[in-house]
């Protein structure tokens, strides 16, 4: 951005305003408003009277739900409201079982809060309120070409809490960094569904410009993605003397685009009115401290803990609690009596670097504190190069069942003792008794010369700084 | 009134011979059959079998089971809003055609275990929009005089009530005076209950906030019996309170007629109305007291609010997963919802989607729906205000006798919501109401209404057995 | 306020956003009948102030009226699916119009 500013014509320079809304299902056990099952289940059959839509049923708020999105609103530094309520939100689609949808208007859950980005920007959050989902809808032949459309209401009526910020968001980078940042902090609590429980839509405008609406990308990439793509469309209808309008667009993942959609599909009045056939929610301070003392640790206070406990660098530390799973790995490891300056080196070079060499996450592998435990106990008592730390931690996450330990013993790469390596030295040294003279003589490359005959000799599991080490004394003593 | 003549009586005595549960069903499905009395409109849908079934279910009850039940053999009929299991339940709309609901609404539940038998669906103005039952394919017929109207939207229920010589208690449901308008034109006794006395669970939708399901009998006894085993407060209602109904009388010192909505009513009506209370006069301490701010202003905000939610709860209605159902493939949704609402909602539904869309659209929704609400407290304050000093309020039901269909037809849409002045206000606080007959006018009945404080039931009890009093 | 103009426009704008088509008849008859009722009744409401009054959005005030978080036993997908014609459902799906 910075580069850019410098070096841009008038439509580079102009000001970019990022404001994400995002939808995130919670992991209740039945629905928002009737007690159907969230789980998986054949289409239509986790489904009842109240999810259907059919006259004469009525819906009744899930008590948890409430508290699950008050922990989100309060993680994410909302302020609650006193009292809050639903609103009927009116508008025909074929995914709404009412063709309303019932979601929160006028005074939502909790308002005003914010994200703080890992360099300290705070990211102003708007509101958080609590909505239902409308059904799925398969398109036999694709969007386009379908001919009527397949409706699955088990979908229908799960609770979400819709996360809305203000524009405060500058660059397409900064919108994933963010949505990074609360994903954590949402996994933390403990109160998501599934596998990809985010949704977002995003609203980008250039100073100047009105505001475009791109609808349901799904990974955050693609936010980034659509995003860059929308600012090179919006800057270059700039340039070309074009007004940038208000409106809405879909993000076509396979081609990288945005596309507008049709101005009627993004007109739509929704003539919201209270929904009559709930009631009024208040929190008492007092329930609202219930449900605070309930929520986990987060991820900043997390990593303070962390830095003051274990004597671990701030850095070190928050990247430790950048990813709810890699923190919990690491307590879990230092529990079973792991080191944990080393335990954190472990994990945030070497576990962090292979799992971003494979692109993988460390939710979708399957790792146990115990196995790395042990192999911190190797490397305390330097049994164990750092090469072949590595090596068996790429052994390990490629889906290998063997543990570090096991790949290690099994390839006879463990140090077996201090001694052995001692003995090796010596050997090294009688045997090439030129290059040891000529290291005594100043000559350096003639210790690496030596050093490497050590590690061949040692099958790589002697450390190359430590068979240095031991070269340099051995030779120093016998010149004494 | 007899003490023979009540649904309570019959019951007692069902539950020593069973043969007079079966006399008397027999009876009325003979009566809702007789080709010459179905002209009459007053029954929506009837399922022989089904009451068959339930009659065969109830005589194997063991005498502990009946010792409880308060409706054991009482044959009831269920206004078409309210949903009974497996039954087509439509609302007396067209396009809910064929929807058989997959659950029986709380008061059928609550009405079964007590012994009911669900006998038939009762006709009505389509989802309660009208004040004459005019407003739907099956029109009934005033008992009192047939080219007349019998009230709506309760019309079915309060005709066949009026009509019938057996044991028999009616469910109707009220908005804006749907049970106490058709109990009066047609002489029989309606109690509608405290906003959220009763569950609503199974209602099928007009305006949420006001909608209430309630009773109408030959006689307050009977009105009462129902209500109070409907009554209560129900899991799948949220809006239900935490309060039973159990018949019991109350006491009424001070009672006030309200002169406004007295003014209003046609000099008959008036009439009727001034020989009554003067009778009343021996029982209560009876004085005037004035609601300007209610009749004023509960019509407009109550059609403000009514279309509102109810512009809301029929958008569901668009010809997917039951009802009325077209052909989908090719089409898109805008083209078939839009189709099939249009062909399918009757002139006076159309009417009140538009009103109620308008009212909550963005621009018009703070002047109109918003202030509609902020309202609807200031006119629950002028209520709670008068029951300070009074424990009734007392007006006409109605401002005129059941107007026969031809005059109906002259009415513009306004001149008709115009005839609800008097059972508005109540209906739109949430006030529990009663409707008792109060003479005849040309040999049409003339109701009188009595109106309580919320959750005051037993003060409409007490009053009503006054009423009845030759 | 200033008095809405009901206009037969107005009238199928909102028709339109209630997914209702109005035939030109019936926009005749309903276009004047509307009118009345917002002009004469609920313009009437201009009249009152309730700017101070807060919104009964029940008559009767209720509050933390909640559900378990239990399920019960939702309905088989032969009930679900049980009011459909048989046009409008395949392999235990609803079929329902296109939307593009
Ligand atoms: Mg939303
Ligand atoms: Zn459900």
């Amino acid at each position: 951005m910075s580069d850019s500013k410098k070096t841009g014509q008038n439509a580079d320079e102009q000001k970019i305003m990022i404001g994400l809304e995002i939808h995130a299902s919670l992991g209740t056990k039945t629905k928002l408003f009737c007690a159907c099952t969230t789980e998986e289940a054949e289409p239509n059959s986790a489904t009842c009277e109240v999810c259907l839509g059919h006259p004469g049923s009525k819906p009744v708020l899930n008590k948890t739900a409430v508290e699950f999105a008050t922990k989100i609103a309060l993680a994410l530094n909302c302020k609650t409201n006193e009292s809050f309520f639903f609103s009927r939100k009116t508008y025909f689609y074929p995914d709404m079982s009412k063709n309303f949808q019932i979601t929160q208007y006028e005074i939502p859950l909790a308002e005003q809060g914010f994200v703080e980005l890992p360099l300290g920007k705070k990211v102003r959050i708007r509101r958080v309120h609590m909505e239902e989902d409308p059904a799925a809808l398969i398109h036999p032949n694709g969007m386009g070409k379908s001919n009527y459309v397949l409706i699955d209401y088990n979908r229908s009526g799960l609770p979400l809490v819709e996360i809305v910020t203000e524009p405060d968001i500058e660059s397409p980078k900064e919108a994933r960094d963010f949505l990074d940042k609360m994903e954590n902090v949402l996994k933390y609590l403990g109160v998501l569904k599934g596998e990809n429980p985010l949704k977002v839509d995003c609203n980008i405008s250039l100073e100047g410009g009105a505001r475009v609406e791109i609808k349901n990308v799904s990974g955050f990439a693609a936010v980034e993605k659509a995003l860059n793509f929308e600012i090179i469309r919006q800057k270059q209808e700039i340039r070309m003397g074009k007004k940038v309008e208000q409106h809405t667009r879909a993000y076509d993942a396979e081609t990288g685009l945005t596309v507008a959609l049709r101005k009627k599909e993004t007109e739509e009045d929704y003539g919201y009115i209270f929904e009559p056939d709930l009631v009024k929610i208040a929190l008492s301070e007092k329930e609202i401290s219930e449900i605070q003392k309930t929520m986990p640790e987060l991820p900043d206070s997390k990593a303070k803990r962390f830095q003051q406990k274990y004597s671990l660098a701030e850095y070190d530390a928050k990247v430790l609690c950048a990813d709810f799973e890699l923190g919990k790995l690491f307590e879990k490891m230092v529990e079973l009596g792991a080191e944990p300056k080393t335990s954190s080196k472990l994990l945030t070079r070497e576990l962090l670097a292979v799992l971003n060499h494979d692109s993988l996450e460390l939710s979708e592998i399957k790792v146990f504190a115990k196995d790395f435990a042990e192999l911190v106990g190797l490397t305390v008592d330097g049994k164990v190069s750092d090469k072949n730390v590595k090596n068996s931690m790429i052994n390990y996450i490629s889906g290998n069942k063997e543990s570090p330990k096991q790949f290690l013993e099994k390839n006879n790469l463990l140090i077996s003792s201090s001694i052995n390596a001692d003995e090796i030295v010596e050997k090294i040294i009688s045997s090439n008794q030129k290059a040891a003279d000529d290291y005594k003589k100043g000559n350096e490359k003639a210790l690496n010369f030596l050093a490497g005959l050590v590690m061949r000799e040692t099958k790589g599991t002697l450390d190359p700084k430590k068979a240095q080490e031991l070269l340099k004394s051995k030779l120093k003593k016998a010149d004494k | 009134m007899k003490r023979e003549e009540t649904v309570n009586f019959f019951a007692e005595e069902a539950k020593k011979n069973f043969s007079k549960v079966a006399e008397n069903a027999q009876k009325i499905i003979a009566e809702i059959q007789n080709s010459e009395k179905k002209k009459l409109n007053y029954i929506e849908t009837f399922d022989g079998g089904s009451v068959l079934a339930q009659l065969k279910e109830l005589e194997k009850w063991d005498e502990n089971k009946k010792k409880k039940a308060k409706l054991f053999g009482v044959p009831i009929t269920v206004k078409d809003c309210i949903c009974v299991k497996g039954m087509e339940s439509k609302a007396g709309s067209r396009i809910l055609k064929g929807y058989k609901p997959l659950f029986d609404a709380t008061v059928i539940e609550k009405a079964r275990k007590e012994g009911a038998i669900i006998v038939a669906k009762t006709t009505q103005d389509e989802f309660g929009f009208g004040t004459f039952s005019t407003n739907t394919e099956k029109v009934p017929k005033n008992p009192f005089d047939n080219e007349r109207s019998c009230g709506g939207s309760s019309g079915g229920a309060a005709g066949f009530t009026s009509h019938t010589k057996n044991f028999h208690i009616a469910l109707g449901q009220s908005t804006g005076g749907s049970i106490a308008c058709p109990a009066s034109f047609c002489g029989a006794t309606g109690i509608t209950p405290t906003y959220g006395l009763v569950s609503r669970y199974g209602l099928i939708d007009y305006a949420n906030s006001m909608d209430k399901i309630g009773s109408i009998g030959r006689n307050v006894d009977d009105a009462a019996l129902l209500l109070e085993t409907i009554a209560g407060k129900d899991e799948k209602d949220s809006t239900t309170l935490d309060a039973g109904f159990v018949v019991n009388e109350g006491a009424i010192r001070k009672v006030a007629l309200v002169t406004d909505f007295f003014e209003n009513c046609d000099e008959k009506v008036q009439k009727a109305t001034m020989a009554k209370i003067k009778k009343l006069k021996e029982f209560f301490e009876i004085e005037e007291v004035s609601l300007p701010l209610n009749v004023k202003y509960a019509l407009a905000a109550y059609y403000i609010i009514a279309t509102g939610e109810a512009s809301t709860n029929l958008a569901k209605l668009s010809g997917l997963r039951y009802g009325v159902q077209g052909n989908v493939e090719g089409k898109h949704f805008d083209e078939y919802f839009s189709e099939i609402r249009s062909a399918n909602f009757t002139d006076e539904a159309k009417r009140r989607i538009i009103l109620g869309t308008f009212a909550r659209m963005s621009g018009y929704r703070d002047a109109y729906y918003l202030k509609a609400m902020k309202v609807r407290t200031k006119l629950i304050n002028e209520f709670k205000k008068a029951f300070l000093k009074y424990d009734l309020l007392l007006n006409p039901t109605m401002p005129v006798v059941a107007p026969k269909f031809s005059e109906i037809e002259k009415l513009t849409p306004l001149q008709n919501y115009a005839m609800d002045l008097c059972t508005v206000p109540a209906n739109l606080a949430g006030l529990p109401h009663i409707s008792c007959n109060a003479g005849f006018v040309g040999g049409l009945p003339v109701g009188l209404m009595a109106t309580a404080p919320h959750l005051k039931e037993r003060n409409l009890v007490s009053f009503g057995k006054v009423m009845e009093i030759e | 306020m200033a008095k809405v103009e009901v206009t037969k426009e107005l009238i199928r704008r909102v028709a339109q956003n209630a997914h209702l088509n109005l035939s030109e008849q019936e926009l005749e008859k309903f276009a004047p009948q509307i009118k009345e009722i917002i002009l004469d009744s609920f313009d009437r409401l201009d009249e009152i102030d309730a700017a101070d009054e807060k919104p009964s959005f029940q008559p009767v005030e209720m509050q933390n009226v909640f559900r378990k978080d239990g399920p019960k036993k939702c309905l088989t997908q032969e009930e679900a699916l049980g009011n459909a014609k048989k046009e409008l459902k395949e392999k235990g799906y609803f079929k329902g119009p296109k939307v593009l």
